[in-house]
């Protein structure tokens, strides 16, 4: 239900947050995460000189790699998260929409790239506004669920038509409220060029029966990112639509065998318990039986989500580095440089943390995440560039904006 | 506010200020003069503002304060002592301290987490049964017809296929039916057969029953069925379907506010929290529409003993029980549980059981 936060840049969270409307098509098998969108390029190194605020300097661009910082701590954002917890229940969820803000805020505040820290500038009421909207809509779906299935399929159908439409707002939202050296994210995609990417998707699906996923990912990926703006300057991706192939090929061996293993090593647990257990009477659960039985089901379940996990970081990590690594910004670029090994333990050592404190020590995990994410990220910037801010700096206030302005719509409840 | 401001030890905050033109920043000290004035010193040409129009960020951690004067620029500053102590002086900040300390607190976090433990547990444990039946109970017969409607509608459309049962069986187990039915009136109980789901029977929250074939089949006592039906009954009772929607919503929302996209961490077993306390919240509903069939059966002459037979055959059907582990996933109580239960209560019973 909830969208992650902050991931790498702040603005990429955004997106990732957007996401979370992304149409089942747009999934990769596995329950992918949600392609990132633009990051934030410029360095102004140093801060110039007094005087020197020209927008392009005459010295010749020297490469430098800038890496992405993260500084958060799971000590300080666990009581940020417990009393984002505790106000938010004690106000009936009123308060999320303020505990979001603050988690935001405290994970771009927390990011800085070349010294400066991105900052995440919603107004909480915005997003009270799109709670709101959202709650609205998930009873309308609850209770017509309960009470004609036809209505709620006429609903359910409705919401589906919509799902471009609450997408580009949140986008436009999410970007429009991140900002960097106090210039501003924005999305410039408009609801008709979602709603043509949308339906190509669908209907590219719906011809190959899905298995068009890893290019009509790409083409909402592309769609996502290169809407995307820092200041004037649109992003540019290079990541192409053979990346997300190869990717996806890489799965299918991978998936084979977490299958082959999984269903074997179930075969195997069932008839080593069966042979512990001898005959002892099957409705017998107090017994030796019983209790052998379940430590191996114990076993293989925690055998399978092992299991299950190191698939998902191996996507996660090369779709990261694919999305995020192929954004441009002039000629600044990102690099991703996630590794397949390091973020499944950042993953294991998630579940066990989580399992462990009974998801007490959540902020702890995702502190881990984040903090490994942005360790992995970097920007190659050419030499000392300035970005301007330009006259999109206030579109986000635009006539066009006001009708889609739904204030936040994703269901990140800010933890 | 600025002409008439007491007069101040002057402040500086040293931070860097972004114009809001362009990403290039300039590292500058403000300054302000005890009064209505604030300069920022290191802008090319300087720049001067008026106090009254300082707009200062609320704290959140350890994370860079801004400063705004209502235009475009900005003063983003990690001078946090600086910072705190202008917007002491000047009354500029923007609130959020209490916020801010109660963030900071170890003692306040600590007693949270007691707070919240203690708080779920009593909240899964007493407050969400109770506000479900609440809701539950309020819900106009009108919409409970409809729920039952629609969903049997989408069973029979989906799952069910017509009873092949003979009609004098039928008949004859309407009849029987009947009888318990004389005991409920104020509940709209209606008997309905289908088949293709293996032995079973159910309940809808309209107070439809469905029996299976299979499950008539099954049976070599139609008192095994009185005893399954009586159980039915109970769920429409209680209405348990209703609650059961509203109980699960409520889990599904718990979940998510208290660990958020856990399935970003990588971690994979985000449904399963919410797989045991919903199974929980079932297995309650089982052991009130036991309870309920139980009292059914005394009261109209029927020994226990038939549930426990029925169900014993169903088990023997069904093979070995869930063990272990599964059983917190599990909808319905262990059969040796509920076996346990009816067959602790024969013997108390004043009709004696035929067979014990």
């Amino acid at each position: 239900m909830t969208e992650d936060p902050n991931s790498e840049a702040p603005v990429i969270e955004e997106a990732l947050a957007a996401f979370e409307f992304a149409p089942e098509v747009d999934r990769g098998p596995g329950a992918i995460p949600p392609p990132p969108p633009p990051p934030p390029p410029a360095a102004v190194a140093p801060l110039p000189p007094i005087a020197a605020t020209p927008l392009v300097t005459a010295a010749p661009p020297a490469t430098r790699t800038l890496p992405f910082v993260f500084t958060g701590t799971g000590a300080e954002y666990f009581r940020i998260w417990i009393v984002n917890v505790v106000l938010s229940v004690l106000t009936l969820g009123v308060y999320s929409a303020w505990a979001k803000c603050r988690s935001r805020q405290y994970f771009y505040g927390h990011t800085s790239l070349d010294g400066s820290a991105f900052e995440y500038l919603a107004d909480p009421l915005q997003i009270l506004k799109g709670r709101i909207i959202v709650a609205f809509i998930l009873g309308l779906l609850v209770a017509a669920e309960a009470l004609s299935p036809v209505v709620y399929l006429l609903l359910l159908g409705a919401l589906v038509l919509a799902t471009p439409l609450l997408m580009v707002s949140a986008f436009r939202f999410n970007a429009r409220n991140s900002a960097w050296r106090n210039v501003r994210f924005g999305f410039e995609g408009t609801v008709e060029q979602a709603y043509k990417t949308y339906l190509n998707i669908v209907g590219l699906s719906m011809l190959t029966c899905g298995l068009a996923a890893p290019y009509t990912q790409w083409l909402w990926s592309e769609f996502i990112v290169g809407k995307h703006r820092f200041g004037d300057e649109t992003l540019s991706w290079r990541t192409k639509a053979n990346d997300f192939i190869t990717l996806y090929i890489y799965m299918v061996p991978m998936s084979i065998a977490l299958y082959v293993l999984l269903f074997g090593g179930i075969t195997v647990a069932t008839a080593g318990a069966q042979l512990f257990a001898g005959d002892a009477a099957p409705a017998d659960t107090s017994g030796g039986a019983g209790a052998a039985m379940s430590a191996m089901m114990m076993v293989v379940m925690g055998l399978f989500y092992a299991l299950v996990t190191i698939p998902t970081a191996f996507f996660r990590a090369r779709m990261a580095n694919l999305v995020l690594g192929g954004i441009g910004l002039g000629p600044h670029e990102l690099r991703s440089e996630q590794k397949f090994g390091e973020l499944l333990k950042v993953y294991l050592l998630n579940i066990v943390t989580l399992v462990f404190s009974l998801g007490l020590a959540w902020p702890w995990a995702k502190v881990r995440l984040v903090a490994y994410r942005n360790s992995r990220l970097s920007c190659l910037a050419q030499g000392e560039l300035v970005m301007r801010a330009g006259a999109a700096h206030d579109a986000g206030d635009g006539i066009g904006d006001a009708a889609l302005d739904l204030g936040d719509l994703d269901l990140d409840l800010g933890f | 506010m600025a002409s008439s401001a007491t007069n101040h030890r002057p402040l500086s905050v040293a931070g860097t200020w972004f114009s809001g033109e362009s990403t290039a920043g300039v590292e500058v000290v403000l300054r302000w003069d005890g009064q209505g004035s604030i300069t920022l010193d290191g802008v090319p040409g300087g720049r001067q503002f008026d106090v009254a129009t300082m707009v200062i960020s609320a704290p959140i951690g350890a994370t860079p304060r801004s400063i705004h004067f209502g235009g475009r620029g900005k003063l983003r500053s990690t001078d946090f002592a600086a910072v705190v102590a202008l917007e002491r002086a000047t009354g500029r900040g923007q609130g959020g301290h209490w916020l801010d300390r109660m963030e900071a607190s170890w003692t306040l976090a600590a007693l949270f987490v007691v707070l919240l433990v203690v708080g779920s547990a009593a909240g899964f444990k007493w407050g969400v049964p109770w506000v479900a039946n609440e809701a539950a109970m309020a819900l106009p017969a009108s919409a409970v017809e409809q729920i039952g409607q629609g969903t049997l509608v989408l069973l029979d459309e989906t799952m069910l296929k017509p009873s092949k049962l003979k009609p004098a069986r039928q008949s004859e187990l309407r009849q029987t039916f009947a009888q318990l039915k004389r005991r409920y009136d104020h509940l709209p109980l209606k008997l309905l057969f289908r088949r293709g789901i293996g032995p079973n029977a159910f309940a809808l929250p309209d107070g439809t029953v469905l029996l299976t074939d299979e499950l008539a089949a099954l049976s070599t006592d139609d008192r095994q069925l009185i005893a399954v039906l009586a159980h039915e009954i109970g769920h429409v009772h209680h209405r348990h379907g209703v609650r059961m929607a509203i109980e699960g919503t409520a889990v599904s929302i718990a979940v998510a506010v208290f660990l958020g996209d856990v399935s970003d961490l990588g971690v994979v077993t985000a449904g399963m929290p919410a797989a045991v306390v919903q199974a929980q919240f079932s297995q309650g509903h089982e052991t009130e529409a036991d309870t309920f069939a139980l009292e059914t059966l005394m009261h109209i002459g029927v020994a226990p003993h038939h549930f426990l037979d029925i169900m014993n055959k169903l088990q023997a059907k069904a093979g070995t029980e869930d063990k272990g582990v599964q059983r917190y996933f599990a909808s319905h109580p262990a059969t040796s549980e509920r076996v346990r239960r009816f067959g602790k209560t024969a013997p108390h019973t004043h009709l004696h059981p035929d067979s014990m």
